[in-house]
């Protein structure tokens, strides 16, 4: 009696092991699938599928990119802690940098294009020589892991965003931190609006906050999503701004009204990144659903559907002349699309 | 510029379940690696209580676990998470295993196996060690030497254990006369 109840137990286990395999494989070829933006009739995207370069080196995830002011230099940051700098005229690797002893969250370039800044997993922000690659200078007063990096327009400032929930601000040139602020939730992503004295900040509770630039005082706060928000980006009149959220959706904000203009849904997975291009003309989305989408910011109207990676798309961000979007992605890629025939459909 | 950070609550939590599974590991070994500390007492002491610390030390790695992937937001429908993770994750399977195996049904009911599956937590021991210094090697806070230090010395004394235990057996019987009784009160209480 008893073994056979003993076996009725296995058989159940068995069973419900074999279900809820099932339910997590169904689950992540959802997650996965390209599934085309369903557009109402009138509305018409065309899909890219070929991209003008893709650059792999190993396969590790890429969890960062940023772009040289003059398009030439890509940084990849990976998993592993290493940076790799491309040349993107070339394709070609220039050089692999061990950066990090943990993967590197966020990376930019100031706009002199002169110093290339990573923020890692390691609690550590490292400044480095973007032609040389070498190292200048750590600012180690972060607590917990870097989740994202922000350098002001002016190149003067630098926050950063820690998983201990606090927001930093240094003083690039004295390297001094200049302020703490605690923030109710962990900020995930940040971003200087284009006058440099609004720092914008999606956080894990959904709400987009936002801190005055030298005392890091709260500001106003978007609420509206319904998942942590991942990428915030502003306009480059900084009019606008978006954010990407694990909701699956991105929304639009309309900023002196203080108002949703859009929510854009396309996506069927988190979106993981925004960004406007530097004309303002477009507006692009990268989500777990392995696709990149391409929007009309003042219409909402969406335009491109970039398809290409074959896991997540992590980070995406636009070339100076707005006519390429370069992406990368958990599958340890990093592509870069034309965007020339977006910007025309419109 | 070496530096020690505060560290945050997940690696607090880690570092305590740690600690207690080191705990866990010690009297058998310390019985054979250091003789004389079977007349302090110590070692029975700390096989009265080994059972409740292996459980605490399980809910420690949950909570470590856990902080863990919600702060790092780790996907675990992708195989590269598994790659990265492994020996965390292999460890935290085996302290599973072993957590709900720890109760006088399963030892009844495993007979043998029950002793065959709970020496896994040799295994890992040096899977947690490997788990430490991948992942906290550069990540100075002030457990990680602490860490460092309590999974290496275990690991060493271990092995010299295994030395010693390899040396008693070779030894022809009646030469040592207290190796079978040694060996007796190990198998009894691994």
């Amino acid at each position: 009696m008893a073994k056979t109840t003993q076996k009725k137990n296995w058989v159940l286990f068995l069973l419900m092991s074999t279900a809820a395999t099932l339910y997590g494989l169904r689950a992540h070829e959802q997650l996965g699938r390209t599934v085309a933006y369903q557009a109402a009739p009138s509305q018409s995207i065309s899909t890219i599928h070929k991209t003008l370069q893709t650059l792999k080196n190993n396969s590790v995830w890429i969890y960062a990119i940023a772009l040289s002011p003059d398009g030439e230099t890509l940084a990849s940051g990976r998993y592993d802690g290493k940076i790799e700098l491309w040349n993107l005229r070339t394709g070609t690797l220039r050089q692999t940098l061990k950066a990090h002893e943990d993967a590197v969250s966020s990376l930019t370039i100031s706009a002199d294009g002169q110093t290339l800044i990573s923020g890692s997993w390691d609690n550590r922000i490292n400044l480095w020589d973007l032609h040389t690659g070498n190292h200048l200078h750590t600012l180690e007063d972060a607590a917990d892991d870097v989740t994202a990096i922000a350098l002001s327009p002016d190149g003067k400032s630098l926050a950063a965003s820690a998983a201990d929930k606090t927001i930093r601000l240094w003083d690039l040139k004295s390297s001094s931190q200049l302020q703490v602020q605690k923030a109710p939730t962990v900020v995930l992503s940040l971003a200087f609006s284009p006058d440099g004295q609004v720092l914008a900040g999606g956080s894990r509770d959904g709400v987009v906050r936002f801190w005055q630039r030298d005392s890091l005082s709260p500001r106003v706060a978007l609420e509206g999503h319904q998942g942590a928000v991942q990428s915030v980006s502003f306009s480059p009149d900084g009019t606008l701004l978006a954010s990407g959220s694990e909701d699956q959706s991105m929304k639009v904000w309309h900023l002196s009204e203080g108002k949703l203009l859009h929510t854009l849904q396309g996506h069927n997975a988190p979106v993981l990144s925004v960004a406007f291009s530097p004309d303002g003309r477009n507006l692009a989305s990268g989500s777990y659903d392995r696709t990149i989408k391409i929007w009309n910011p003042v219409s909402g109207r969406p335009l491109k559907n970039l398809v290409g990676h074959t896991k997540s798309v992590q980070s995406i961000q636009f070339s100076p002349d707005s006519q390429t979007l370069v992406s990368s992605g958990s599958d340890a890629t990093v592509r870069v699309w034309p965007i020339v025939a977006a910007t025309a459909l419109q | 510029m070496f530096r020690l950070d505060y560290p945050p609550l997940a690696n607090w939590a880690g570092f305590i379940a740690a600690l207690l599974y080191v705990i866990t590991l010690l009297p058998t070994i310390l019985r054979v690696v250091f003789p004389s500390t079977k007349t302090t007492g110590i070692p029975k002491s700390l096989l009265i209580q080994r059972r409740l610390l292996g459980i605490i030390a399980f809910l420690m790695s949950v909570i470590h676990g856990y902080w863990l992937v919600s702060k790092r937001e780790l996907d675990f429908l992708d195989f590269q998470t598994y790659w990265i993770y492994c020996q965390g994750i292999i460890t935290f399977l085996i302290f599973t295993l072993l957590a709900i195996t720890s109760n006088d049904w399963s030892v009844k009911k495993l007979k043998k196996n029950w002793k065959k599956l709970h020496q896994l937590t040799y295994f890992a021991m040096f899977l947690l060690l490997w788990h430490v210094i991948d992942k906290m090697w550069g990540h100075w806070t002030w457990v990680t030497p602490p860490s460092l230090v309590i999974t290496g010395a275990i690991t060493i004394l271990f092995l010299v254990r295994m030395i010693r235990e390899n040396h008693q057996s070779d030894k022809p019987k009646g030469q040592n006369p207290e190796s079978p009784a040694t060996k007796e009160t190990a198998s009894k209480t691994d």
